[in-house]
């Protein structure tokens, strides 16, 4: 095909608008948390939920709202000129306070519990698996995009998704101790995001 | 010629209204100029029009990933040479550029040796066939292509031949250098 027949049949192919990142991760979440509430329910004490929920809520949308905003930079192949780390800060400066006072005031028995309780295995499986289905949607988004490093957009990816598991069974978890939501939501989190660096990478040509 | 501000004003238009017809055709110039330019130091310059409208696809279905606060020719060539790596990728191309390879011997010092050498002495000094192919593709311009159906070898094969012979070339004319220093 000549390169003029090519301009010609693109001019009359009208580009359709790309889904945008808020648009998805809040879709994700609202079909996380769709799945959350018709499998395994909500928590017990949803209808008056502790002040404690508030900071886990927190936190955990602070991480997906940074996860966006990484996904937004990678997905482009000329990277913003700024970009602002304040979210992470932010993220990192919750996290510090929360371990800090719960450490400070509360005794180690206290923060263990929720350890010993079934929850934990559970809240590692379940952010693991709705991270890994949401993992699957962000992908196939980002090949719509142009990232111009792809293991940086496959982080983004499977942090992101991670994140957005992590929010969407947060409405089924009802232990919101700072060392708990750290250790139980951290580390599907991390483990995504490391998996989808490894893993996610090769399928984001463009 | 269509400069930065027009193009950027095409693009805008082309990703607010979603037509890109008229910022295509303004393109293909410079990604003329650019691919072929690119593509020459790999000796794929025959390539270059494939590679035109291969990012000319990719900024049709990619637009909307151009942040109009940054300007356009930045994001197009950004675009232009994620398509190239890509190509070379595929084509696993992985040897260093004929020019870059050839920068080793262009230093001053290289050129002032040069200047006092018979180059085919020189080139006779090295492992056979190197001296011929570097002889024929830098001085007779023979294609990368013909020299590799001529050697009875790969186009990956002469190029690395190529470089590392340049490489050697430069090691002995700074020794050289050196030496009447």
């Amino acid at each position: 095909m000549q390169t003029d027949e090519l301009i010609a049949l693109l001019a009359k192919t009208p580009r359709r608008p790309a889904l945008g990142w808020a648009r998805a991760l809040a879709g994700l979440v609202a079909a996380i948390m769709t799945v959350t509430v018709l499998v395994l329910g909500l928590r017990p004490d949803i209808a008056r939920p502790p002040a404690a929920m508030a900071y886990k809520s927190a936190l955990l949308v602070a991480v997906l709202a940074s996860a966006g905003l990484m996904l937004a930079r990678a997905a482009r192949p000329l990277a913003p000129r700024h970009a602002s780390r304040l979210p992470v800060l932010a993220v990192a400066a919750l996290i510090a306070v929360s371990l800090g006072w719960e450490w400070a005031s509360m005794p180690l028995s206290s923060i263990l519990r929720g350890f010993w309780m079934p929850n934990f295995p559970f809240c590692l499986g379940a952010v693991t698996l709705y991270g890994t289905a949401a993992g699957a949607a962000l992908t196939a988004l980002m090949r719509t995009y142009a990232p111009a490093d792809a293991k940086r957009a496959a982080t983004a990816i499977g942090l992101a998704a991670a994140a957005a598991g992590a929010v969407g069974y947060s409405i089924h978890c009802p232990i919101d101790s700072p060392t708990f939501v750290v250790v139980a939501y951290g580390l599907p989190i991390g483990w995504i995001t490391a998996i989808g660096r490894l893993v996610l990478a090769r399928r984001l040509t463009w | 010629m269509t400069n930065e501000d027009d193009l950027h004003q095409l693009a805008v238009a082309a990703r607010d209204r979603g037509t890109t017809g008229a910022l295509l055709t303004a393109l293909v110039p410079l990604l003329r100029r650019y691919c072929g330019r690119v593509l020459a130091r790999y000796g794929r310059r025959d390539w270059a029009e494939d590679m035109v409208q291969e990012v000319l696809l990719s900024v049709h279905l990619k637009l909307h990933t151009f942040d109009p606060a940054q300007p356009f020719e930045a994001w197009l060539y950004a675009v232009a040479k994620h398509k190239i790596i890509d190509a070379m990728r595929r084509e696993r191309i992985r040897a260093v550029p004929l020019e870059e390879a050839a920068m080793l011997s262009d230093s001053q010092d290289s050129e002032a040796a040069l200047a006092r050498r018979d180059l085919t002495q020189l080139l006779g000094r090295l492992k056979p066939p190197a001296g011929d192919i570097i002889l024929a593709l830098k001085v007779d311009g023979v294609s990368v292509k013909t020299l590799a159906e001529r050697f009875a070898t790969s186009e990956s094969n002469i190029k690395i031949i190529v470089h590392r012979g340049l490489a050697r070339l430069a090691r002995m004319l700074n020794e050289a250098t050196h030496a009447d220093r």
